[in-house]
């Protein structure tokens, strides 16, 4: 898989993660950027960030730290902790 | 299976949505005042030093101090200290900012019916024991409050009675179930948790599994009369404390730890005294009480609540979370109600119903 699709993936999720939430998706979709931070630029609550946590986990079938995602806080954070050797995750095929 | 499986079940998937709903509630916990006409025995408030300060009455300093609060995120009150029924003008003031909240009272002086909190009304005990672990100023014996905490809120909505489970007096709540029942109201439970500092022999410790046995058989006889779930009796009579089996996230407990596990309240939840002071070290709904007994019914809401990512490793462990929120959200949001139970006691527990 590449980088490309999976950051699609993770906006996906994101989204599936908002969805029944009060957010605004179509702005928030406009506003995401690779270095946009979940909390602080986009106003997505705790909860929320949890549930996009355990999103990823369930379909890519991998354990990601609290402290990690934590850390992250990004997409492009997201990304770059799903490179690492220990997830493994984009080893196969990447571009 | 995992997260994504769960939602695929019909009715784990319509609870967590109805759940999601208030994902946005922001915390924060002020003492109201330091009034209060009664000594209890593990009392949080009077302990340390967070008491010995000046009552801030000024209902306007009040107004803009919440307006501040407002700014800051905040859009749920916990209103504590001792007593805050005492200060009715500061409620008022509050409740004309953030109107969505929760009232800790001992119930001996109703609070206005204006005020649209949640009313958490504590009961320690039944009329024969209450009075000796909740004593007056002085020292004497204290009041019968049940009957006093009946009489000022009937026909109330806004009522919840909390009763403290501690090692003595785990079948005297079956007088008090039945009391509070009768009168139309609901229960749920709070295990007692002591202070650091306190010398007592209140706290349970092999009793747990008594106190455990005595919820589910509450719950059973009194159906949704007892706002409570098994899972909540799992893990709030767990051998471990709420802060070793979730790691607590309150500021407290996390600047304390050598592995602190932040979420959402870790940033925000402040406890403020009554000058409208705070302290990091303090910063936790039940400041003062010794983290490694907590099993604190305030504590496991926020604590247990917030560790959506520990309950997915199976469909009952996610079941128990819902139940726990769900239960959360009843106890503490006016107008929410429990639905049906979906957690099985006895599924993945340590002892069977």
């Amino acid at each position: 898989m590449s980088i490309e699709d999976t950051r699609q993936q993770l906006h996906q999720l994101l989204w599936s993660a908002l969805a029944a939430g009060d957010y605004d998706v179509p702005a928030l979709r406009s506003a995401l950027r690779d270095d946009s931070h979940l909390s602080r630029d986009l106003g997505i609550e705790s909860l929320d960030i949890i549930e996009f946590h355990v999103r990823i986990q369930s379909v890519l079938g991998l354990v990601i730290q609290d402290s990690d995602f934590e850390q992250a806080s990004t997409i492009g954070g997201i990304l770059a902790l799903l490179q690492r050797p220990a997830h493994g995750h984009l080893a196969v095929g990447e571009s | 299976m995992g997260f994504v499986d769960y939602l695929a079940v019909p009715e784990l998937e319509s609870r967590y949505a109805k759940l999601k709903k208030y994902f946005h509630l922001k915390e924060s916990a002020y003492d109201v005042t330091s009034l209060c006409q009664l000594r209890c025995e593990g009392c949080y408030y009077f302990q340390g030093d967070k008491y010995k300060v000046t009552d801030n009455t000024d209902a306007g300093a009040w107004r803009s101090f919440m307006e501040g609060e407002q700014r800051r995120g905040i859009n749920f009150v916990n209103l504590a200290g001792a007593e805050p029924a005492l200060a009715p003008h500061v409620l008022e003031a509050i409740f004309g900012v953030i109107p969505t909240g929760t009232v800790f009272t001992n119930g001996l002086k109703r609070i206005d019916r204006d005020i649209r909190y949640r009313i958490h009304i504590s009961v320690w005990g039944d009329p024969g024991h209450d009075p000796l672990y909740r004593r007056r100023l002085g020292g004497q014996a204290g009041p019968n409050c049940l009957q006093a905490q009946l009489d000022n809120y009937r026909d109330d909505d806004r009522a919840v009675f909390v009763y403290t489970f501690n090692r003595a007096n785990i079948a005297q709540v079956d007088e008090v179930l039945n009391r509070v029942t009768d009168a139309g109201h609901v229960m749920t439970f709070n295990v007692f948790s002591p202070p650091v500092s306190l010398n007592t022999a209140l706290a349970p410790g092999d009793e747990l599994e008594q106190i455990y046995r005595k919820m589910l058989w509450a719950m059973d006889r009194y159906g949704d009369r007892v706002i409570y779930s098994a899972y909540n009796a799992k893990v709030h009579t767990a051998a471990e404390s709420l802060h070793a089996a979730f790691g607590c996230p309150y500021p407290r407990a996390n600047a304390r730890s050598t592995s602190p596990r932040a979420s959402g309240i870790s940033r925000t939840f402040r406890s403020y005294r009554t000058d409208f002071s705070h302290q990091i070290e303090t910063d936790c709904c039940v400041p003062d009480t010794d983290c490694a007994q907590c099993r604190h019914y305030a504590a496991g809401s926020a604590i247990v609540s917030s560790r959506l990512q520990d309950h997915v490793d199976c469909e009952e462990s996610f079941r128990g979370w819902l139940d726990y929120v769900d239960t959360y959200l009843a106890v503490w949001v006016l107008g929410y109600r429990q639905g049906p139970r979906l957690y099985r006691a006895g599924g993945g527990s340590r002892v069977d119903a």
